[in-house]
């Protein structure tokens, strides 16, 4: 397969991953937003969005200059981050460690779990009474279990997304990352020593 | 917060958009891989995941379909859909399916660790760019293959369905306990 043809591809593919990431994130916010014990959730949420946008935003900088600088195939990260505005390239790296810092911290997947268990308890004298409690209250306790899931599965997209994106910017021949005290690094750079 | 019935709308229509995403990442690595060899990813591994996702799949859309929507307070009635033979038969796939699907992603992560830092250091040739790429590629189906197993047991959730085989017993969420 041509490069180019691959490029095209590929880049077709991230535009999809990105609508059904967003659409994926304002389905859990409708589904929650008027519950105002949901607020720390989504704000988790929507902190996972915009650490992708983030990255995003500094990946379609860097490709566009790849694009626009059509070198030959290679090795070309040196030749690129010249031509980059300084930000791009950074932008990428820090949004997606943030995201991974991110996802490891999402203790409302846990929180979740335990949330179930307290809205079964406070509604189990209501089981033999009043049945309109109790299943209202059982309802609330799926969907949240359901929420749980959808929320692993954004997690997974992003991942997802993340690798697309560095399978694009491979096809370019870039290769970055952040070395000691967040000096940008590149394959290449002679600088650069071994990279961990 | 929105209806059950919108909820599952919508997350049937998520999952539908999630396995076209899928369907076009592995057509796209297969294209590759009848034409070149990589070092780390096989044509047979692309294609186990995707039957296995969509076995899936067809075994969730089966319970899901036959459940209907029982509300939650009618325990006996769930009671009931668990306790059919065939109920019990596709519940055991899907759970075999899951165990075999997240061992295959969490054995490919292991075994190709070292491989993977391999090509990322190599010389970047025109040729090693392409085996870096299809290495991206190929993680990229591999996590969008677990959110789409996410995706499925939200559905399941969003049924009231929850189930799992332990000690080779199939259980299930309100199962009476017999000590």
């Amino acid at each position: 397969m041509k490069t180019t043809t691959l490029r095209r591809q590929l880049l077709a593919l991230h535009r999809s991953q990105q609508r059904l990431f967003a659409g994926s994130v304002k389905s859990l916010q409708r589904q929650f937003e008027k519950l105002p014990e949901a607020e720390h959730f989504l704000a988790q949420v929507s902190k996972l969005a915009t650490l992708v946008q983030g990255q995003t935003s500094g990946f379609e900088g860097m490709i566009a200059v790849a694009a626009e600088a059509n070198l030959p195939e290679g090795n070309n990260s040196k030749a690129l981050m010249d031509k980059m505005r300084a930000g791009e390239a950074y932008n990428f790296l820090s949004n997606k460690r943030f995201l991974v810092e991110h996802i490891g911290d999402l203790d409302e997947w846990r929180m979740a779990l335990a949330s179930i268990s307290d809205i079964m308890e406070a509604a189990k004298p209501f089981k033999d009474t009043d049945a309109k409690v109790w299943s209202k209250a059982c309802a609330m306790s799926w969907s949240v279990a359901a929420a749980q899931d959808e929320i692993h599965a954004l997690a997974r997209y992003t991942d997802s997304i993340t690798a697309t994106q560095e399978a694009l910017l491979r096809t370019y021949g870039m290769k970055f990352w952040q070395g000691r005290g967040r000096i940008m690094r590149c394959e290449g750079d002679r600088a650069s020593g071994t990279e961990s | 917060m929105t209806s059950r019935e919108t909820r599952i709308r919508r997350l049937k229509a998520q999952a539908k958009a999630s396995m076209r995403i899928l369907k076009r990442m592995s057509s796209l690595l297969e294209k590759q891989l009848t034409k070149a060899v990589h070092p780390i990813i096989s044509l047979r591994a692309v294609q186990t995941l995707v039957t296995t996702i969509e076995a899936m799949e067809l075994a969730a859309a089966g319970l899901c379909d036959k459940v209907g929507l029982i509300s939650s307070d009618e325990d006996a009635a769930m009671i009931a859909f668990y306790e059919q033979p065939e109920t019990e038969k596709t519940g055991r796939e899907f759970d075999r399916l899951r165990k075999a699907l997240e061992l295959a992603v969490e054995q490919w992560d292991d075994n190709t660790r070292l491989s993977r830092q391999q090509i990322e250091a190599y010389e970047p040739t025109a040729l090693n760019l392409r085996d870096r790429a299809m290495t991206h590629q190929f993680i990229a189906l591999t996590r969008q293959v677990e959110a789409h197993k996410e995706n499925l047991h939200a559905l399941l959730y969003a049924h009231y369905l929850q189930f799992w085989v332990w000690d080779d017993k199939f259980q299930y969420s309100g199962q009476k306990q017999t000590d």
